[in-house]
């Protein structure tokens, strides 16, 4: 059975000026959903509206179920923001005990870390931090995982096996991806949305891309 | 809850010694999960608060009731600071914790009840034993 993901009736305004206001945002299990849109237009904000943790008027609904604090619900969406989460001081170990995933399957797709079970997070370097991070939320049990540049701090390798990972992944659940190395994020997208003026719109072709004004191909 | 709804579906009710077994097994682990998570918290800042908690105790011990009132605001104040500087320097682990179920106002209410309710057990056994 397919799931889905409903953003609309999105509100958003710092000091008077509004940041978002024409929002709606479809994502479906089984797909993976861009989201580009220049620096400022707010897709970050978006991502927080969605998951709850940045309150404002909005409509966000599983299932056609209207849910206000998805961040209660790991079990529906789990979020992948675009700093660092995980606590320095957790093992590698700990980290996917707590979200119940196995080390070995880990190591055996990422091979540099084999045998580092017992590293903490805080020795790690930026971009092995940012891969523990992706992984454990791309693999969590959850119907849905927004991910805030998720390509960022990995090394060309890394992104090839990570966009492995999420088209595997996508059987699974449905995925919300947002960063500028959009080349990477269009190549696996099923379905693209471009964040410009407070609205997002939804592209037809990848020639849409240019024509809101988001990069030149 | 989904233990359940699977097994409703498959014709399963409470009234069925298995199913309920899994379900109570099911909470235990939640709830021990949810435990070692607000504890991995806590270490944020427990050396500090067991540092001020014992200083406060030692002021007790040495001026007695006259200084409770000193004693009770200075560990109050101190737990505000303390959340003050969490909130802003470690706010970005609370992502972690949502990711794994556990909101912010559960971890802030268990460990700071926590705290609390220790340092006042610690006062009245510490006015016992003078």
């Amino acid at each position: 059975m397919n799931h889905v993901l409903e953003i609309d009736g999105v509100q958003l305004e710092f000091d008077g000026r509004k940041i978002l206001s024409g929002i709606y945002l479809r994502c479906e299990t089984g797909k993976i959903t861009g989201l580009l849109g220049k620096n400022g237009q707010g897709k970050s904000c978006l991502m927080k509206i969605i998951y709850g943790s940045l309150p404002c008027e909005k409509s966000v609904r599983f299932d056609h179920i209207s849910i206000v604090e998805s961040f209660k619900r790991p079990d529906l969406l789990v979020y992948l923001p675009e700093f660092n989460f995980i606590p320095k001081s957790l093992s590698l170990r700990r980290v996917f005990q707590d979200f119940g995933l196995e080390f070995s399957k880990f190591q055996d797709r990422f091979s540099e870390f084999a045998t580092r079970d017992k590293s903490s997070v805080g020795s790690l370097s930026g971009g092995e931090r940012r891969l523990i991070e992706l992984y454990v939320i791309v693999k969590s049990a959850s119907q849905f995982a927004m991910l805030d540049e998720p390509f960022t701090h990995l090394n060309p390798l890394q992104i090839e096996k990570v966009k492995e990972l999420l088209i595997e992944e996508k059987t699974n659940k449905g995925l919300l991806i947002t960063d500028h190395m959009y080349r990477h994020t269009i190549d696996i997208c099923d379905s693209l949305y471009v964040l410009t003026n407070r609205q997002t719109y939804l592209t037809k072709s990848v020639t849409d891309i240019e024509t809101l004004g988001y990069a030149r191909l | 809850m989904l233990v359940y709804l699977a097994a409703v579906s498959h014709g399963w009710t409470l009234a069925n010694p298995r199913i309920l077994k899994a379900l109570i097994v099911v909470a235990i682990m939640r709830l021990f999960k949810i435990i070692r998570l607000v504890w991995t918290f806590y270490k944020n800042f427990l050396l500090l608060s067991a540092i001020i908690t014992a200083f406060c105790l030692r002021a007790f011990w040495m001026y007695g009731f006259a200084s409770f009132f000193g004693i009770f605001w200075c560990k109050v104040v101190t737990l505000g600071l303390t959340y003050y500087f969490i909130n802003t320097n470690k706010k970005n682990e609370y992502y972690y914790y949502q990711n794994l179920g556990v909101a912010k106002t559960l971890l802030w209410r268990a460990t700071l009840s926590f705290d609390f309710v220790l340092f006042l057990l610690l006062l009245i056994l510490t006015y016992h034993l003078k």
